[in-house]
């Protein structure tokens, strides 16, 4: 599809209704059901992608089952057919909303009349869906539905974890009351041995008897009364806490709800709900206390019994959901408006989602000299300011592309606020809901980025652009093809502006003009050349962009000076963003080591070709490469660069006996032979406790028995002991 | 990372001294080497602050298996070759509690070789210490798969005359073998430190430990006690690190890489010098926890299961027949 410059007749007149008019570069998007886009959504169970694009969905599937070339060629173009005949039954609000159900219905519809081939392919492709989920179409409720789906998601395995945890400490404290109740003298009731014996064998035993003997164990003592009323506070609160499902089957009381539409019930909720929180954070700890037998009343007793929702701090509240509030960025009022940056101070997972649908209107319609609301897209800004909360931005038309971050950012212990911008408040407009807010994104009135105040040391770790187009440049360039009055073809690189956007919107009519060609001048200007003009050169000059109609031809319209200021506000709050992102400093850098590569290969070629004399530099001289025996079959003394302790040549030298005690294998020959000559120190390893509590004699005799030989008698210290020569002559042998 | 209030209100560990993880005095013979494996294992309980009430020492029927008799803990003295079993069905079911196996050459290579095989497929988070004094003991001298050629003991008074079961070879060709080491009871330093390295390993780790019976093979492990020569010390920093001074004892030291399994079997295989430390480690492979977690029941849940399962056995009176089926 091409546009087409009129040459001779303008069917529009200046000021007419833009109904039909599109950007120029969006030319081509008309028919957008018939075009492989963003659109529809599969919300699906699948953990690692929750959110899916039908188009991502036929592609693997093709991947999986059609072959490259000729012989799948068939396949292919079966189903794409069908994929499309999914879009166009989307339009229609009757349409089922589960994908494996739309698919088969499309297929139905599609095979009525077809010839077997179609039918095979669609059979195969059947076979091969492995995907299965709601079906979410663009219109202005699809970001809610994402981000509700996207929250489950990323609620779902905290939420198990919770669930797991409280059930497994119910269990085990209902284990620990069954045992204690075993051991009591109700658990050892006649009629409780019956029971425990069961029916055929009830009459074989003499409970009363049976009972009474057991009663007469001595070491089993009962719980203390204390312990058991904690343990069945605890087992209470667990049992009736309403934070996360535990039950099966729909057992146990009904959970909490954690999503509000509105900041101020969201506020309530918690306040309401706080006392309960704290009752189960302590009911948890008791419980862990009890079960590692940690419990103790001296310690904790005060503790606990001064502990409620004052003594709760924000790691607290990591285990527990948190809540979603989804709020209406075109309605948002004064107080809204500062309740969300209040919750978002708050190290609590409080995540605001910030629903526009108007991306231009605010900033353009209202009077530039009065105070204006805040847009969504503008509370976003505010909230990365705080520095508290992760902040994502995205348009309908990102929210595949964007939702791991979404999925990220909501599962995050921390605050989160999230701006969606449909783009789609002005109907008869001629651009479809999706492409409304990509071509939002586009004039850089909604910056798709994900940004976490924690996530690096330096801008471009905390701040992610990469999802917004060209995120280097000032406007993203397209290019634009038509044919000229000769019939010829013309390429163009048209940066997508503000004023591309304001061009088409019905609303602008008293800012913008289609201008007929009879009165195209010189002096106009093409808008994004115009923004980089200086005050005095822009005099006698009109900006313009080009547009085509419904007709497909091309238009020049142009744009006051209130489009302009719009363009350069814009322009100038992307480009701090692509300062906070280190953009233009990475850019910069790569600039640089280009340069630097160049300048280098440069010199090394000058320097080859001026002298054949290498000298090698200092840097490179060849190092000594260590070697190791780890992978030999040699073995040899390792060398031990620690400092080696110096030998107990003290006690040799003085004739004192002494023991390698590190050596001792505390074997008991020693200490056996002499308890009070040999004891053990606190490693159970012997050492001579008191040399004159024994004789010589068994000095030399433990020395002799010492199973690893680490006794050394030394010199004896009664000359008057009987039989010295011959023991001097033993011990010789361990010195 | 965030700390919850059962963190914030954990007690420091409390210490205790080396008596208190012991609560009977050893009926060992003066001399032995499993008095010196278990003061080990219980400097390990002390230095590791593990509660005496979660630790099971776990045994099968041998000197060795006097184990859990002397430790102040938790103690299942089994049936013969049966200690790895219990220990399994321990840990699966109380998987926070620190289970020790204790065992002989005997118990473990001989009647509960199949179970030792299939321990180290199963790979539970146990430790498992092998007390290999290649005789058996408690019977008063038999020989054991591990006893060398020649060896003369009631049942081979002409001295033994197959060729020595290795341990280690098989260890390291077993299935999931995911901790494999081999220490001398004599090197307390160095026990010390592969118990550790054991005990921190998740999965089984399997410790030989060349235990001393100065009773019934007195002198068997003369030849490497008086030669450290004869000892190839296997270093590494996360494993055997002996200080500088009795590392110089040793001039045989190897760094070794514990995740070479390669070179790991080919230590084990040259019998010329007597392999110590560490000699394969690879904490990737799963444990069987991991791979077959336990569903947990109450113990009224429990008993109702066991009576179901009893009474599909159980002989009615009034009907004269089996109920159920068997």
């Amino acid at each position: 599809m091409r546009a087409t410059e009129l040459e001779r007749e303008d069917r529009t007149t200046a000021g007419a209704p833009r109904g039909g008019l599109r950007p120029a570069a969006l030319a081509r998007l008309v028919d957008l059901p018939g075009l492989r886009h963003d659109f529809p959504l599969v919300l699906t169970d699948d953990e690692h992608r929750p959110v899916v694009t039908l188009t991502t969905v036929v592609d693997e599937l093709l991947g999986a089952t059609a072959p490259p070339g000729a012989r799948g060629e068939r396949l292919r173009q079966h189903v794409l057919r069908l994929e499309t005949a999914l879009r166009r039954r989307l339009e229609d609000e009757s349409a089922p909303t589960d994908l494996v159900q739309l698919w088969d219905e499309a297929a139905e519809r599609l095979l009525a009349g077809a010839d077997d081939g179609l039918a095979d392919s669609l059979a195969t492709a059947r076979a091969a869906l492995h995907v299965d989920g709601r079906v979410v179409r663009c219109d202005d409720d699809a970001p809610a539905t994402v981000v509700h789906h996207l929250h489950a998601h990323a609620a779902a395995p905290g939420a198990t974890v919770l669930a797991g945890e409280c059930s497994e400490l119910v269990r085990r404290l209902g284990a620990v009351l069954s045992v204690d109740q075993r051991r009591s003298a109700t658990g050892r009731a006649p009629a409780r041995l019956q029971a425990a014996v069961g029916g055929p064998h009830a009459d074989d035993f003499d409970f009363a008897a049976w009972s009474e003997v057991l009663a007469a164990r001595p070491h089993d003592t009962p719980m203390p009364e204390a312990r058991r009323t904690r343990i069945e506070w605890a087992l209470d609160v667990l049992r009736d806490q309403r934070f996360v499902a535990t039950g099966t089957d729909g057992e146990g009381p009904s959970t909490y709800d954690f999503s509000f539409d509105g900041v101020d019930r969201a506020l309530t909720a918690h306040h309401d709900r706080l006392p309960e929180l704290a009752r189960v954070v302590k009911a948890m700890t008791i419980a862990q206390l009890e079960l590692d037998n940690e419990y103790d009343e001296s310690v904790h007793g005060a503790f606990f019994h001064a502990y409620d929702a004052a003594g709760l701090r924000p790691d607290d509240f990591s285990p527990f959901p948190g809540s979603l509030v989804v709020l209406d960025g075109d309605e948002l009022d004064p107080s809204t408006r500062a309740q969300v940056l209040d919750v978002l101070v708050s190290p609590l997972p409080w995540k605001v989602v910030v629903v526009t649908r108007d991306a231009l209107g605010r900033s353009l319609l209202h009077s530039p000299v009065e105070p204006r609301p805040l847009s969504g897209t503008e509370l976003a800004a505010a909230a990365r300011g705080l520095g508290t909360a992760r902040v994502v931005q995205t348009t309908s038309a990102g929210l595949a592309r964007m939702a791991a971050a979404l999925r990220d950012a909501l599962a995050a212990d921390g605050p989160a606020l999230v701006s969606i911008v449909t783009g789609t408040v002005v109907d008869g407009v001629g651009l479809p809901g999706s492409l409304a807010a990509a071509a939002a994104a586009e004039a850089r009135l909604v910056p798709e980025y994900a940004y976490d105040p924690h996530g690096g040391p330096d801008g471009d770790a905390r701040l992610d652009l990469a999802p917004t187009a060209q995120p280097a440049a000032d406007w993203p360039v397209h290019t634009v093809e038509y044919e000229d009055e000769h019939l010829q073809r013309v390429r163009e690189e048209q940066p997508f502006t503000v004023a591309d956007l304001a061009a088409v919107d019905p609303r602008l009519v008293d800012h913008t003009t289609v201008v007929p060609r009879a009165v195209w001048t010189e002096a106009m200007v093409p808008f994004a050349a115009f923004l980089q003009l200086d005050e005095p050169t822009r005099r006698g000059r009109v900006p313009y962009v080009l547009v085509v109609d419904e007709h497909d031809v091309l238009r020049r319209v142009a744009v006051d000076d209130r489009v302009v200021g719009a363009a350069e506000a814009t322009l100038a709050a992307w480009r701090r963003l692509q300062e906070l992102a280190g953009v233009r400093a990475t850019e910069e850098r790569r600039r640089l080591a280009e340069e630097r590569a160049a300048l280098e290969a440069a010199l090394d070629a000058a320097r080859e070709a001026g002298t054949s004399d290498r000298t090698p530099s200092p840097g490179t001289a060849p190092s000594a490469t260590p070697t190791t025996g780890v992978d030999s079959d040699a073995v040899g003394p390792a060398t031990d660069e620690r400092d080696v302790a110096a030998a107990p040549v003290e006690a040799v030298e003085s004739g004192e006996p002494w023991i390698e005690t590190a050596r001792c294998t505390t074997c008991d020959e020693c200490t056996n032979l002499n308890p009070r000559m040999f004891a053990y120190n606190e490693d159970k390893q012997a050492y001579i406790a008191d040399v004159h509590a024994g004789t010589y004699g068994e000095l030399v005799q433990a020395a002799e028995a010492c199973q690893v030989a680490i006794i050394h008698p030394g010199e004896p210290w009664d000359p008057d002991e009987p039989g010295l020569d011959d023991l001097r002559r033993r011990a010789a042998a361990f010195d | 990372m965030t700390t919850t209030l059962r963190e914030r209100l954990r007690q420091p560990a409390e210490d205790h001294p080396l008596e208190f993880y012991q609560c009977a005095v050893s009926r060992w013979c003066t001399g032995c080497g499993d008095n010196a494996i278990m003061s080990a294992v219980q400097r390990l309980c002390r230095d590791e602050h593990l509660p005496p009430e979660k630790t099971v020492f776990v045994s099968g029927i041998g000197c060795s298996s006097r184990f859990p008799h002397y430790m102040n803990g938790y103690g299942f003295h089994g049936l013969h070759g049966r200690a790895l079993p219990v220990a399994e069905g321990i840990k699966l079911r109380r998987p926070d509690l620190h289970v020790f196996v204790t065992t002989g050459d005997g118990d473990c290579t001989s009647i509960g070789a199949g179970h030792w095989l299939h321990a180290f497929r199963y790979n539970p988070d146990l430790t498992v210490i092998m007390h290999d004094n290649g005789i058996y003991g408690l019977t008063k001298s038999q020989a054991s798969p591990t006893s060398r050629i020649g060896i003369r003991t009631n049942t081979t008074p002409r001295g033994a005359y197959l060729e020595p079961l290795d341990p280690l070879s098989v260890a390291l060709g077993a299935t999931n073998a995911s901790f494999v080491a081999q220490v001398v009871d004599w090197l307390p330093q160095v026990l010390s430190q592969v118990l550790t390295a054991a005990f921190h390993h998740r999965g089984l780790a399997f410790i030989r430990v060349l235990q001393r019976c100065p009773e019934y093979l007195d002198g068997l492990f003369d030849p490497w006690i008086n030669d450290p020569s004869r000892i190839r010390l296997l270093t590494h920093a996360d494993a055997v690190d002996p200080d500088p001074a009795l590392a110089r004892a040793f001039p045989n030291r190897e760094a070794h890489d514990p995740s070479d399994l390669g070179r790991a079997r080919r230590i084990a295989a040259d019998h010329d010098l007597l392999p110590v430390g560490v000699l394969y480690r690879n904490p990737a492979i799963p444990t069987y926890e991991d791979l077959r977690p336990v569903v947990h029941l109450s113990p009224d849940e429990m008993e109702q299961r066991i009576e179901a399962e009893l009474d599909r056995f159980t002989i009615w009176p009034d009907d004269g027949g089996v109920e159920g089926g068997g």
